[in-house]
């Protein structure tokens, strides 16, 4: 690999490196001061909150009235392009991610609520989507340039893995705006025409329910996948600790199956792992879930605990002495 | 003590059992944008809490 000399240079001299960073820290300090974006970062931070977006008046406007809305992202754009052309070799330090054909910059980012500007690209191969994804998301959206064909969706009717879908044929232009609920609608862009911009606000909230994916043809359930992000990297931790053998881990593992704030999924995965590190403490965490009808893994621990205990002697042992075993 | 091997395999998931985040993929959809996850690559060209 060939590294430009002024990149090579920057690696090794953290001088150089907060010399180009600088001009870019002082626009971020700016753009947030400035009397455009101030108050719209203000009511975002509200929005961020749980404010409704009626209640955020700058917010609102900014996704009501697209004029509005090029005039904050141009001012974002002249600070930034400002900072850039004296230092071409700064980060601009805003989250940002580039992938086949959608470019992503979040302006704004606070809990689960971000302002993001969406460039979507036309593409060769566009094709019609068989199935659209419905996520615990809620998108208020304004498009500032450009135009696009696709779809909206909204479930009307959900039935075990079943839906009811209603499907219409949209085309997006300068100034429409776009509103989605939670896990209930959403749109799909199919062609661009050249290139679009969208101003997005979204929010979700701190434990997103899963991420449900439906065939637009019969409205069946084709997958279904979290929509916590941190529980999964939790469940993933969980297997990374069970496959080492970590015993020292089954404390925690314990306090994760018995939190009934966090999803159950998670927590039977806690209790899976568990069992296969210690079979003692397992079928004890068994007994101490099957205890609290209340609790929704009371029943699948209850069918565990049977099956286990049915199959193998030693761990009807274990399940009584581990107490209050009915089996 | 002597305590039993329970095979992990043998253990059943929740019937709800759902896969893991970002596992959904919207079949002939032309953009992922449904579930917006930006990672934040760390060069060596940034020092901490640079990244906003």
């Amino acid at each position: 690999m060939r590294l430009h000399p002024d990149i090579s240079a920057l690696r090794s001299d953290p001088a150089l490196q907060r010399r180009a960073q600088s001009p870019l820290l002082k626009a971020v300090k700016n753009w947030r001061a400035d009397p455009i974006a101030a108050p719209i970062l203000r009511a975002f931070e509200l929005y961020a909150n749980g404010a409704a977006i009626d209640e955020c008046g700058e917010l609102a406007h900014l996704l009501t009235d697209h004029l509005a809305a090029m005039k904050f992202v141009e001012k974002w754009q002249d600070l930034f392009l400002e900072a850039l052309s004296q230092e071409p070799l700064g980060q601009i330090p805003n989250r940002h991610n580039y992938a086949a054909g959608l470019a992503t910059m979040q302006l704004f980012s606070a809990q689960g609520a971000t302002l993001s500007l969406l460039a979507y690209e036309a593409l060769d191969n566009a094709r019609e989507p068989q199935s659209a994804l419905f996520v615990d998301r809620e998108i208020h959206e304004v498009v500032l340039a450009g135009e696009a064909r696709g779809h909206h969706h909204r479930i009307c009717k959900t039935g075990g893995p079943q839906a009811e879908i209603e499907s219409s044929d949209q085309c997006w232009r300068v100034g429409a705006k776009i509103a989605l609920r939670p896990r209930d609608e959403t749109r799909q862009f199919v062609e661009i025409n050249g290139m679009m911009l969208v101003l997005q606000l979204a929010r979700s909230p701190q434990h997103p329910l899963e991420s449900r994916e439906y065939s637009l043809t019969d409205g069946s359930l084709i997958h279904q996948a979290s929509g916590d992000k941190r529980a999964s990297q939790d469940f993933i931790a969980l297997d990374v600790l069970g496959a080492l053998g970590r015993q020292d881990a089954i404390p925690a593992m314990e306090q994760m199956a018995l939190n009934a704030a966090r999803e159950a999924n998670l927590r039977w995965e806690a209790v899976r792992q568990l069992l296969s590190l210690n079979a003692a403490k397992g079928m004890a965490l068994l007994n101490r879930l099957i205890a609290n009808n209340a609790d929704p893994l009371s029943q699948p621990a209850q069918s565990l605990r049977q099956s286990l205990t049915a199959a193998n002697s030693r761990l009807k042992q274990l399940a009584q002495e581990a107490g209050s075993c009915r089996t | 003590m002597n305590l039993p091997k329970i095979d992990l395999a043998s253990l059943p998931g929740l019937d709800s059992a759902v896969g893991l985040f970002g596992s959904a993929t919207q079949s002939g959809a032309n953009y992922d944008d449904t579930v917006v996850v930006i990672m934040v690559y760390v060069h060596d060209v940034i020092q901490p809490g640079f990244l906003g």
